[in-house]
């Protein structure tokens, strides 16, 4: 089974929306290319591992009380993860990454990955099927 | 104010620019609080300005820097 399916299974697991998320990931924001997909959960996983803890707190509170403004926050997150990843991979793909960020801004704003308690437990997931 | 720069100062890069994107779509901070208790971010009511404007937290932490600085120039020309 492809590292991708896993994951999604993972989300599956979880709920029904959770796993929409993930499929909407891929096909909206990377055009089906689970490697891209991928590639860009784990940079995400990576870039929140990295965060001041203090700061962590700050957006898990504010991705939820921002109201109206979570779908420019959660669109400008992923561009900071994006530009700071450094995987080749996402870098060549930034204008088609550009075009479906709302998918992904519709996953942390449903928490699917970006909640100081689910991500650590995803992020062990993710990268125990790497290594 | 020297909290305030101390911390925001003291964020690594991606730290910073993450908190960014908060504070600059007006996000207060200074309110944050979630199960473990309130945030209390050092300068809270700076964070609140700085939402309120818009404006990057270094950004807003130097304007107030000078404008403090400014001022202190000002009183003691005067006395």
């Amino acid at each position: 089974m492809a590292s991708w399916d896993e994951y999604v299974n993972c989300m599956e697991a979880r709920g029904t929306q959770f796993g929409q998320v993930a499929r909407d990931i891929k096909t909206a924001a990377f055009h089906g290319v689970g490697d891209t997909a991928l590639a860009f959960i784990n940079s995400a996983v990576s870039w929140w591992d990295a965060l001041d803890p203090q700061v962590r707190r700050a957006l898990a509170w504010g991705l939820t009380a921002a109201g109206a403004a979570g779908a420019i926050i959660t669109t400008r997150l992923a561009t900071v993860i994006i530009d700071t990843a450094g995987v080749e991979l996402l870098l060549g793909a930034g204008t088609e990454v550009a075009a479906g960020l709302a998918a992904i801004a519709a996953g942390m704003a449903l928490g699917a990955f970006m909640t100081a308690s689910e991500l650590p437990r995803q992020s062990d997931r993710v990268l125990t099927r790497r290594n | 104010m020297a909290d305030y720069r101390s911390y925001v100062d003291g964020l690594d890069e991606v730290s910073l620019a993450s908190l960014n994107v908060l504070v600059e779509a007006g996000v207060d901070l200074s309110q944050a609080e979630d199960e473990e208790g309130p945030l209390a971010l050092p300068g809270a009511p700076l964070f609140a300005l700085a939402a309120a404007a818009q404006r990057p937290l270094e950004e807003v932490g130097s304007a107030v820097q000078n404008s403090y600085d400014a001022t202190v120039g000002q009183a003691e020309q005067q006395a």
